[in-house]
């Protein structure tokens, strides 16, 4: 049977898992100084990576936040994004670094450490919302709160990004980054709360 | 930035000659999704997800989350088809009215589900997730919506995307239609 050729057809509507962030800085008596949102820029290709190993189902070698390349196997552990008070190896984190964002960046350009030395904060825990829909969206958010103890001003913040498991220890992941619009300046018993919503809508 | 999607729909006929295309991007994360990336990411066990039989399962964070790779006959999984048209929303959980695996009537053949390795050309990290599926029925077959089922961790099977074709695509007998999901992440 002779088929009829149809037409191709061009993309219309779109529709993407998309990533947004916002940042709340407070001081000591915990009133916000400063806020900023927008849409993120910044899955990197580490988070796609990950997508790749456990949707296929093989091993793949992906580079950690070290930069260097590991064989990873889709293993539970890949994408866990929680973190205690005080781990800095995975969960959301915040750097002085200001290069703009490319698809293979492997970690913060300048990370700040966990501590209450010079540019260190006290990184709480990472928070997550439970996924709710809201008309045509389903979202969750993942927060951390990190706390300047370092007895100075920690001026110069400019990005933020999230740390992921690539395994069930001591290796880890980018998942996204973004570099903030201007820098922000977090002064002493101060705090930087930043928030992550992922979602999907259609 | 997102996380973006895309879907090309290849027909041929019992030859190998293309009769029908159809690229476009694709409309459809839906809530089991986002759901999956919530629990694997919170580590998360214990939370409902609705399954593509529309019951809700206690899922768990886990190796089995996401896989699609499927052998052939296997449609637990992996990329579907059906004849459905009714316009995505979020909380779908299946296809609207999915092809069965077979060479009865309305049913199709499914080869392996196979999962590229991921290329980065910067500024863009994708891969492309394919299956062909032939219509060996003795009749023509009509494609109007196209998906991607998941495994879950506690062994069931969640609908992570869906779309409705933008021009229903008619398999003839003997042909096959190959889709192929294109998943990618751009700064």
């Amino acid at each position: 049977m002779k088929m009829k050729q149809q037409k191709r057809v061009q993309p219309s509507k779109k529709i993407e898992e998309s990533l947004s962030y916002s940042v709340e800085v407070r001081d000591k008596e915990g009133r916000i100084i400063k806020r900023v949102s927008a849409p993120s820029r910044s899955y990197v290709e580490q988070w796609n990576q990950l997508i790749n190993t456990k949707m296929s189902d093989a091993n793949k070698t992906i580079r950690d936040t070290d930069g260097i390349e590991q064989d990873i196997v889709p293993s539970a552990w890949l994408f866990i994004g929680t973190a205690v008070i005080g781990d800095i190896t995975r969960g959301i984190r915040v750097g002085k670094g200001a290069t703009a964002v490319a698809i293979d960046d492997y970690a913060l350009e300048t990370p700040c450490g966990e501590g209450t030395g010079t540019d260190e904060f006290n990184h709480q825990a990472v928070v997550f919302t439970a996924p709710a829909v809201v008309g045509s969206t389903c979202s969750f958010t993942l927060k951390r709160i990190m706390v300047n103890n370092s007895g100075a001003t920690i001026s110069g913040i400019r990005e933020i990004g999230q740390y992921l498991s690539l395994t069930l220890v001591a290796l880890r992941g980018l998942g996204f980054r973004d570099v903030l619009p201007s820098a922000v300046t977090v002064l002493d018993g101060g705090s930087i709360t930043v928030i992550y919503t992922i979602a999907a809508t259609v | 930035m997102k996380h973006e999607l895309w879907y090309s729909v290849v027909v041929r006929d019992r030859h190998g000659k293309v009769v029908s295309r159809e690229r476009r991007k694709s409309h459809s994360f839906l809530k089991a999704w986002n759901q999956l990336i919530y629990l694997q990411m919170a580590s998360i066990a214990g939370y409902n997800i609705t399954d593509t039989g529309g019951v809700a399962r206690s899922c768990e964070y886990g190796d089995q989350n996401f896989i699609i790779k499927a052998a052939a006959g296997v449609t637990d999984y992996g990329i579907r088809v059906g004849t459905g048209n009714t316009a995505v929303a979020i909380d779908d959980y299946a296809l609207e009215t999915p092809i069965a695996e077979g060479t009865g009537g309305g049913q199709m053949e499914h080869l392996a589900c196979s999962v590229d390795d991921f290329i980065v050309t910067p500024p863009s990290c994708a891969f492309i997730a394919h299956r062909t599926i032939s219509n060996n029925s003795g009749g023509l077959i009509d494609v109007l919506e196209a998906a991607i089922y998941v495994r879950m961790q506690t062994g069931f099977y969640g609908c992570g995307v869906r779309d409705v074709l933008t021009v229903p695509q008619a398999v003839p007998d003997g042909g096959a239609i190959t889709i192929d999901w294109a998943i990618g992440v751009t700064v």
